[in-house]
């Protein structure tokens, strides 16, 4: 196991187990490993911790679990970087704003597209989608 | 910043890979096609913009505001 600092203190994680971003975020272009925390939990709240700057760390959600119409075009070349291969799983997470106001948004023009077998993540962005960055949720 | 002037149908090339192309000019809007490796991607400069933005912003939680999430706001709906 090794050790990552994050706001929750310092967190153990399995090297096995973390995820490449191979292009970054967009806005963090030079982070490219990152961890979930809580890494074996049924928790929707997922935080991504990124294990190369502790203050880089976002929430997560599955944007079907508030919107169940949600939906993520990955054809052309938007996927590439994962490594999928046919039937390959993946899944959607959102990120969570909280603002100073306490409220709470979701981006759902760029959501995160994960790769279990590849250990893979991308942030995509949506073309002409009805969605907002910061959309209220429901 | 390198500035050229183009045509409609004419194009500049980036490096070996990227093909930047003018395809129409009408009525104050250029559209462009671009030709470029699957490895890059290709935004519209203020929806980047935007994006960064708010990943940025996205930074600014504490661990109460996680644990509020995580009791209230995502338990909402196992209530319905």
């Amino acid at each position: 196991m090794k050790t990552v600092r994050t706001r929750f203190g310092d967190v153990e994680y399995h090297p096995d187990k973390t995820i490449h971003f191979p292009k970054g975020l967009l806005g963090f272009e030079s982070l490219r490993e990152f961890m979930v925390m809580p890494a074996e939990s049924e928790d929707p709240l997922i935080c991504l911790q990124s294990l190369e700057d502790p203050q880089v760390a976002f929430l997560m959600v599955d944007p079907q679990r508030y919107f169940p119409e949600y939906r993520v075009d990955i054809g052309g070349q938007k996927a590439w970087g994962l490594g999928l291969e046919q039937d390959d799983a993946y899944c959607i997470l959102t990120m969570i704003t909280v603002h100073p106001d306490q409220s709470v948004t979701l981006n759902l023009v760029a959501p995160v597209l994960y790769a279990p077998r590849t250990q893979r993540a991308l942030q995509i962005v949506l073309e002409n989608t009805e969605y907002s960055v910061r959309t209220p949720l429901p | 910043m390198l500035v050229l002037t183009r045509k409609e149908g004419e194009g500049i090339v980036i490096g070996d890979e990227i093909k930047v192309t003018i395809l129409e000019n009408k009525e104050g809007k250029i559209r462009l096609g671009i030709e470029a490796p699957r490895d890059q991607t290709i935004h519209r400069e203020e929806v980047y913009e935007r994006i960064c933005q708010e990943n940025k912003e996205a930074l600014q939680w504490n661990v109460s505001d996680y644990k509020i999430l995580s009791e209230t706001i995502l338990g909402r709906k196992d209530e319905k």
